[in-house]
């Protein structure tokens, strides 16, 4: 089944969509994953993977109002859906988990 | 400043690959992207990323198009219910739908068979290792007289000699064969004397080296090729082994006696060669048999005589990769100078190569077994135009019905398109209908193939087994034809139906817009028509000319003359066998010789007439044979008179021909004339005692009367015959089969009427015949069933027009005609273009007949009316329907 699990690329994507609330949108996405992460990005990857968390129902769209920045062309605005946040706790949650059983004596 | 621009040709490439409702959306991320980048790494820098991310974009659900709102939820929807109304529209036209799945069927089968057997034909014998590479040697002799003779025999040293000649040849296997041997299975005795097992093989017993084992690939399943090396030993296939031994494990190391006279051991069993090689492989005997054979038993002639030739010794030779053919043969013909030198006749002889694969098709060369018949390439290629003339007839009829249908439903194509069909949905629709059809129909005619096989295999001369046909490539195959066949038949009257104008098929008749199709279709009938009247001409003159043969006075009398076969080892008891014989009530003479008056083998001599010392330019036939010989065959005499039964003495007998050609005028003027016949082992000379009126030497498609010369010599006496005068046939056949038994125990007895044997003779050209009425038969049939289509639809259009006739007054029998005459019009134009045509075409065919019959003009005009007739007869049916049918019923409605 779709959506059961959450590749790296696509935390990363819709942290970026958590991050961009209310204005994230394709350009936008990519502007903020090379800024907080300091590598370059393919606009096509970030569509591909938004597609599919659409897919998946992590995220959802509508499309944004007329844009003066953009020629008067219209943006299709992302956010994360109920699910999408519940998935992002999850992979948080499972890290945690796993951070905390690592045993002290193991960086030692 | 000027403002950055994105590199021009990766937005183009964006724009062509992109989905409409994607593109605005893509295009300003990019420009925002690319803007903000300029401003962060430079201009060279952003464009290198736009480049970058355009095509990190070429992803299928960028590319997808966004489905219209009107479109189909999904394709396969469509594709069921396109199988849906298909499903409806046949089951509407249920007869037309049978009559067009029948005639596709039948006419797909009949071609799948015919191709098969093609397949069959050029498959002979190309299982061995690089066939190509493997070649006969074959000789050509020129006669004085101009005449070239053929032969694939060679002189026995020739083999050795090549060795040494041409030691380019990478392998040289001479085979002897057939021996046609008696084999008595001994056992692990061999000096049982009571062995009662005895089989007359006919055509079997070929005699290779080991060889021959590296040429061709027969797999030996116990035991090696090597053991073939040794004298007096023999290979038998697996069949054999199990018919002689019960077993093959138990037959190697037993033995056999052959011919009554070599007592040889089993070395080895061979798995039972495929049907298509034109060698006999049941019984292998070593080749070193025959060198170490002096009393010619195994064939005449010695390992040191250029002069004599017998076409069962054949010489077949591999030449290395990559070898020229024309290199060979030119090497060939000096091999020829050399060797022929010294011979009275040596510019005449010249050995050349011919392909492995002419073995089965070259007709100027004997191959070892009669049982598989020698087939021509251009009878083959007759059976592949035929196949296609039949399936291009069943496609057209099928082409032609289905565009027949498909105007009629002109009205329903525009209720569709007002409802907004749209043209591509409509010609996938009468595709899918088409496919359908053509589907069932191509399942039912490789069902047909695959039920008729067991019964057609005779007609074909093929093995019945399904096998060796039905292999995966025959599935492309007809996948190839589904595909054409639903795009030839479908795609025009898709095409045509949905660009219809809506508004003109309501406005107006929509078979007026028809009449130029009408046209189209007219031609498809009279092609049909022309083929299918080609084949019955060819037919008649067939059976005409068969029957001509059979009728034809051969010059002796075969009534009641019983044939069978000797062996001269035990030559001494014949005189034996002919008292007891004579002592059966209804025998009234017996004979014993060389040959039956007309027989397919031929047996050539030189001779000398007019000085003894100088041989004629041409050669004679030779039948040796006792003096009962002319009494039992009903020769007759013009001069002299038959020379007596126990007569050693050499004497002769010659017939008319052989006179003619000397230039003899007075036939009596040649009694008492001295002959010297040479060409075997030692010449006879002796003097003529009679002159006997033709008769047929060979069978009358190879020349009917030869020269011919008989004389008494009891070594050559392979045949009895015997006279009955007897009611009871049968009766007196068992009493001669039990005398023979009694005389010679050890020989197996092979017999049968005359009768029986010149049917044989005309084999191939029976079979021929039968092919011909059963195709005559298919292609009328699928003629008539795509004029019975027509008919039907042409009376359906003008069910109208004739009730407004009839309502003026018409005559049911007007109208018939008024229905009829068009179609007879197209078959009398049919006849006018296949008289000349099948004339052409016999007139090729007779001239392989020495005696033939004229071809006349009545066949012409007999398969004319017949045509007319079945034409008539089919359209009748439906017109009769249609005058007869109550105008009110057809005015009626709307």
């Amino acid at each position: 089944m779709k959506g059961t699990y959450l590749g790296e690329f696509e935390e990363v994507v819709l942290l970026a969509v958590a991050i961009r609330a209310g204005d994230a949108y394709g350009a936008a996405v990519v502007t903020e994953i090379e800024q907080q992460m300091n590598r370059p990005v393919n606009l096509g990857a970030v569509h591909s993977a938004l597609n599919r968390l659409q897919e998946k129902g992590l995220v959802e769209s509508r499309m944004g109002g007329i844009a003066p920045e953009r020629g008067g062309r219209r943006k299709r605005l992302y956010s994360v859906t109920g699910a999408g946040r519940r998935a992002l706790e999850e992979v948080r949650q499972l890290r945690n988990q796993m951070w905390n059983a690592i045993p002290q004596t193991a960086w030692s | 400043m000027k403002e950055p621009f994105p590199p021009a040709l990766a937005q183009r490439l964006l724009r062509w690959f992109c989905a409409p409702h994607l593109l605005d959306e893509m295009e300003s991320d990019l420009d925002e992207l690319f803007h903000q980048r300029v401003g962060l790494m430079g201009l060279r820098r952003a464009r290198w990323r736009y480049w970058r991310d355009v095509l990190s974009l070429m992803r299928p659900f960028v590319m997808k198009r966004q489905p219209t709102p009107f479109s189909n939820p999904t394709t396969t929807d469509m594709i069921r219910n396109h199988f849906l109304l298909a499903w409806r529209g046949l089951k509407r036209h249920r007869s037309f739908t049978a009559l067009n799945v029948l005639g596709l069927s039948v006419g797909v089968a009949a071609a799948l068979l015919l191709f098969m057997t093609v397949r069959y034909e050029l498959s002979f014998d190309r299982f061995h290792t690089d066939p190509d590479r493997i070649y006969r040697i074959v000789r050509e002799q020129v006669l004085a007289t101009g005449d070239k003779e053929f032969t694939p025999g060679n002189p026995l040293p020739v083999a050795a000699a090549l060795k040494t000649d041409l030691p380019q040849l990478e392998i040289i296997a001479p085979v002897f064969g057939t021996l046609d041997p008696q084999v008595t299975v001994l056992g692990s005795d061999p000096n049982a004397a009571h062995a009662t097992a005895k089989f007359l093989e006919d055509d079997e017993g070929l005699m290779v080296g080991p060889e021959f084992f590296r040429l061709f690939n027969f797999r030996w399943l116990i035991g090696q090729p090597g053991t073939l090396a040794r004298p007096n030993v023999v290979a038998l296939s697996r069949k054999f082994a199990e018919k002689y031994f019960g077993d093959a494990q138990q037959a190697v190391g037993k033995f056999v006696r052959i011919n009554n006279h070599t007592t040889m051991q089993v070395v080895g069993v061979l798995a039972d060669a495929p049907s298509n090689t034109s060698f006999p492989m049941n019984l292998v005997i070593s080749y070193a048999t025959k060198q170490a054979d002096r009393a010619e038993r195994f064939g005449f002639g010695s390992f040191a005589d250029w002069g004599s030739t017998s076409s069962n010794d054949q010489i077949f030779v591999r030449l290395p990769p990559n070898f020229p053919v024309a290199t060979a043969n030119a090497l060939l013909v000096k091999f020829s100078r050399k060797h022929y030198e010294g011979q009275k006749d040596r510019d005449k002889k010249t050995h050349f190569l011919s392909p492995l694969a002419e073995m089965h098709h070259d007709q100027r060369y004997d191959t070892f077994s009669n049982q598989v018949a020698v087939v021509p390439r251009s009878r083959i290629w007759n059976l592949a135009i035929v196949g296609g003339l039949l399936l291009l007839m069943a496609c057209v009829n099928f082409v032609n019905i289905a565009s027949a249908l498909a105007s009629r439903r002109a009205k329903e194509v525009s209720v569709r398109k007002v409802l907004g069909s749209q043209k591509g949905q409509l010609v996938a629709q009468f595709l899918t209908e088409t496919l359908f059809m053509v589907l069932v129909s191509l399942l039912l005619g490789v069902g047909l193939a695959y039920a008729a096989l067991p019964y057609v295999s005779t007609l074909f001369n093929i093995p019945a087994d399904a096998s060796l046909y039905f292999r995966p490539d025959v599935s492309f195959a007809l996948l190839g034809l589904l595909v054409l066949l639903t795009l030839l038949a479908g795609l025009y009257p898709a095409w045509i139906l949905s660009s219809f104008s809506p508004l003109d098929v309501f406005r107006k008749q929509p078979s007026r817009g028809w009449l130029q199709g009408l046209s189209l279709r007219q031609s498809l009938i009279v092609f049909q028509f022309t083929a299918a009247l080609v084949l019955i001409i060819s037919t008649v003159i067939n059976l005409r000319q068969m029957d001509y043969l059979s009728r034809l006075d051969l010059g002796f009398d075969q009534q009641g003359v019983y044939n069978f076969g000797m062996d001269t080892e035990y030559g001494p008891r014949n005189a034996t066998l002919r008292n007891e014989l004579l002592r059966i009530p209804g025998v009234s003479s017996v004979t014993f010789s060389s040959d039956v008056p007309s027989s397919n083998s031929k047996w050539q001599s030189t001779f000398a007439y007019s000085n003894l010392s100088k041989d004629e330019d041409f050669t004679v036939s030779l039948k040796m044979a006792d003096g009962n010989y002319f009494q039992t065959h009903g020769i007759t005499f013009l001069a002299g008179t038959p020379y007596a039964v126990n007569d050693t003495l050499p004497k002769f007998v010659v017939n008319e021909t052989l006179l003619k050609k000397l230039g003899v005028e007075n036939a009596a003027s040649a009694l008492g004339r001295n002959l010297r016949l040479g060409g075997f082992t030692s010449p006879i000379k002796g003097p003529i005692v009679g002159v006997v009126k033709d008769f047929h030497t060979n069978s009358a498609r190879d020349g009917g009367v030869q020269p011919l010369l008989m004389t008494p010599s009891s070594k050559f006496y392979y045949a009895g015959s015997v006279k009955i005068r007897s009611k009871n046939l049968l009766q007196t056949v068992d009493r001669i089969k039990a005398t023979y038994a009694r005389v010679f125990p050890e020989v197996a007895f092979v017999g049968r009427f005359y009768e029986e044997s010149l049917n044989a003779y005309y084999k191939a050209e029976q079979q021929m015949g039968g092919l011909y009425r059963t195709f005559a038969g298919l292609t009328i049939f699928i003629a008539c069933l795509g004029l019975f289509g027509l008919a039907a639809f042409t009376a359906e259009q003008r069910t109208k027009e004739i009730g407004v006739r009839k309502v003026l007054g018409a005559s049911v029998a007007g109208i018939v005609a008024l229905l009829s005459k068009e179609f007879v019009k197209l078959v009398v134009i049919a006849i006018l273009i296949a008289s000349p045509v099948a004339w052409y075409l016999m007139n090729q065919w007779l001239q392989d007949f020495t005696y033939r019959i004229d071809i006349e003009w009545w066949v012409f005009a007999g398969a004319g009316v017949l045509a007319v007739g079945i034409a008539v007869l089919t359209v009748s049916f439906q017109s009769i329907k249609a005058a007869l049918m109550n105008p009110v019923k057809s005015l009626r409605s709307e």
